[in-house]
């Protein structure tokens, strides 16, 4: 990943940061059955609610399967479907066998086509990577605001840094002010304003705030307490849920074809890079598999999604040619909150470790 | 009268892509055969989307390229099918937005096109000059698409049944806006009404099959279809869709088609008793 991010730095004893980054999460979230207690702790807090906890569920396997744990757990957890107009059809299909087999409710939170288009052709006339600025943030303010409106105190998340690592800064920076930045000097629609019940793409420090200590909410990431391997995992949902793969990890969302073709044509940035290091970190790969697999394009990069892609978005390849060839840009070259967190370093740390923020933030940002 | 078995096909359109459509349309098919229905009624405009733009210069004639994939469909599985595509006007001008009746040997037994085209949709579709009912081995039948079933034109309803209909079949794809959501009754009684008037009078079930999908271009961007498709008769709803945006679904009815007996003038005191004449738009 070195020549690959900026982001990149080797300590004295020449281990890099992102090694870091996973071995101070693999000391805070150790697989020890913690998420027994932390279940116990949702149950109670949910005791008289409805639901205890919202789940974002996107029918890819990570999300799949943590439905699976919150079942076995006992919790009760209201699902929440983030659509941007994107979603895999397998992916769907899935949604629908989870809802038949649990009996868990489903709310689905849609975006307005106007926006979340206008959003991803403007981070490409912007010029960087952040083109899932608008689905990252879509999925944050659906969970958050489902949670508030609901008065339900815990978001799960499906994500493990076993196996998805961490992402370097500048390949995907998610910042509410960084988005409104690329939108006044590129986009041509104006998102709407924040709601509490109905915020758009808005996720700025307020309504970080406002869900974070007025609604009370919390962001468990409870995969992070589970030895989550996803051979396994896969072989639990197909028997519980039937569940379907997408095709490729991420493609529960089809943009992510176009996204993929472009970070590498573009940017010369490979997910994979990231999440096989995590795996490989995590004993789940060996250091020669991954080297072998991301010499590869990803299968993700299918030639008929990145056509419906383009066609979708109204664009044609001869502009995506043009955005390839402009010079790459990163959330550097645009007004963000970048400066102000690293100001608040000791208040981040905090606040990951309370829970308000996901842990892998202040690693993401800090180390 | 005569029994049927009928499969609504609440089918995900995904705008603009006919080929990824049309491969679901054939799952939902051959998964109603299997399932022994008579018939499936699949959703308004489905090969392109309803209204979305690909379909001003890429729709097909009927019969042409898509209309032919559901006749051998239909041949293949014994099954009548009932669908909407977006029709290429044979005589240069505006598309049409059309339904068809295929019947169990692949040949189509009616072609009917839409008449209360909405007014956002007029740059799309012109508008259909003729309404008809067909015979079939179970009874006649009679197709309307979507919003001919606005209150405003329950007229068209009307004629079908005074023309005999025994069974309504209508495509459609009912919009809603984006921030709809699982907690709400997506159209509350915006069609329902209609259709269990019309089933009450006339004694006949109403089956209509709407889409569902995330609208991504043309004038209904910000709009989704959320499918709860309906079938009513006399003594109301019979079924009803799941809500979801994002996969096909497929629900069976067993209707009975029985003879119509109101005819002709007997017929006018009848819409005056159920009140149609009165209803605010």
């Amino acid at each position: 990943m070195n020549n690959t991010t900026r982001f990149f730095k080797l300590n004295k004893d020449g281990v890099c940061n992102f090694c870091e980054a996973h071995d101070s999460l693999e000391k805070q979230f150790p697989i020890s059955g913690n998420e027994k207690k932390i279940a116990e702790e949702i149950i109670k807090k949910g005791k008289n609610k409805k639901y205890d906890c919202v789940l974002g569920l996107s029918g890819g396997r990570d999300s799949t399967y943590l439905v699976s744990v919150a079942k076995r757990l006992g919790l009760r957890p209201l699902l929440v479907h983030f659509n941007d107009g994107f979603g895999n059809p397998t992916a769907g299909e899935n949604i629908k066998n989870i809802i038949k087999k649990t009996n868990f409710e489903l709310r689905t939170i849609t975006s307005d086509w106007r926006e979340s288009r206008d959003i991803k052709i403007s981070c490409m006339k912007a010029s960087v990577p952040d083109m899932q600025i608008g689905m990252d943030l879509g999925i944050a303010t659906a969970l958050y605001s489902t949670a508030a409106k609901e008065n339900i105190n815990y978001i799960l998340g499906g994500v493990s840094f076993r196996t998805e690592g961490v992402v370097p800064l500048d390949w995907n920076y998610l910042d509410g002010r960084y988005l409104k930045s690329i939108m006044k000097n590129h986009g041509t629609v104006r998102l709407k304003k924040w709601k509490p019940y109905d915020p758009g793409f808005n996720f700025d420090v307020k309504e970080f705030f406002y869900y974070s200590f007025i609604k009370k909410i919390k962001y468990i990431p409870l995969l992070y307490h589970l030895d989550y391997q996803r051979p396994k995992a896969e072989e639990i949902i197909k028997e519980e849920f039937n569940w379907k793969y997408p095709g490729a990890h991420y493609f529960d969302d089809l943009f992510q074809s176009l996204n993929f073709y472009i970070l590498r044509k573009k940017f010369k940035i490979d997910y994979r890079r990231f999440n096989y290091s995590a795996l490989v970190r995590a004993n789940q790969y060996t250091r020669d598999e991954a080297l072998k697999k991301v010499e590869k394009i990803y299968e993700v990069e299918d030639e008929k999604i990145i056509d419906l892609c383009v066609k979708r978005l109204g664009l044609t390849q001869k502009e995506i040619n043009h955005f390839l060839n402009e010079k790459p840009k990163s959330f550097l070259d645009y007004d963000s909150n970048y400066k102000f967190i690293k100001l608040i370093k000791y208040p981040i740390k905090i606040l990951c470790k309370l829970g308000f923020l996901p842990p892998s933030l202040y690693l993401k940002f800090f180390t | 009268m005569s029994k049927i078995k009928i499969a609504l096909g609440q089918l995900l359109v995904e705008g603009g892509e006919p080929e990824r459509n049309f491969d679901r349309a054939l799952k939902l098919i051959s998964e109603a055969k299997n399932n022994g229905s008579d018939l499936i009624i699949l959703p308004e405009c489905m090969d392109f989307g309803w209204t979305h733009p690909s379909s001003l210069t890429e729709a097909k004639f009927i019969p042409g390229e898509f209309s032919d994939i559901l006749c051998n469909e239909a041949k293949k599985n014994e099954i009548f099918i009932c669908a909407g595509l977006s029709e290429k006007n044979p005589e240069g001008g505006q598309n049409f937005n059309t339904a068809l009746l295929i019947d169990s040997k692949g040949k189509i037994l009616s072609k009917y096109r839409k008449i209360n085209v909405l007014k956002q949709a007029s740059d799309f579709y012109g508008i259909g000059q003729k309404l008809e009912v067909v015979d079939t081995h179970f009874g006649k039948i009679g197709m309307n698409i979507c919003s001919d079933n606005y209150k405003d034109s329950i007229d068209i309803g009307i004629v079908l049944c005074r023309m005999g209909a025994q069974l309504i079949l209508s495509p459609s794809s009912w919009t809603v806006d984006h921030s709809i959501t699982e907690e709400e009754d997506p159209y509350k009684l915006k069609w329902v009404n209609q259709f269990i008037s019309l089933s009450k009078i006339f004694d006949i079930p109403i089956v209509s099959t709407t889409s569902v999908g995330y609208i991504v271009g043309g004038p209904y961007e910000g709009k989704k279809m959320v499918g709860c498709s309906i079938a009513t008769d006399k003594n109301g709803l019979i079924t009803q869709g799941d809500y979801n945006e994002f996969a096909s679904d497929i629900k069976y009815i067993n209707v009975e088609l029985k003879d119509n007996k109101l005819r002709g003038t007997d017929i006018g005191p009848k819409i005056y008793e159920e009140g149609f004449l009165n209803w605010k738009i």
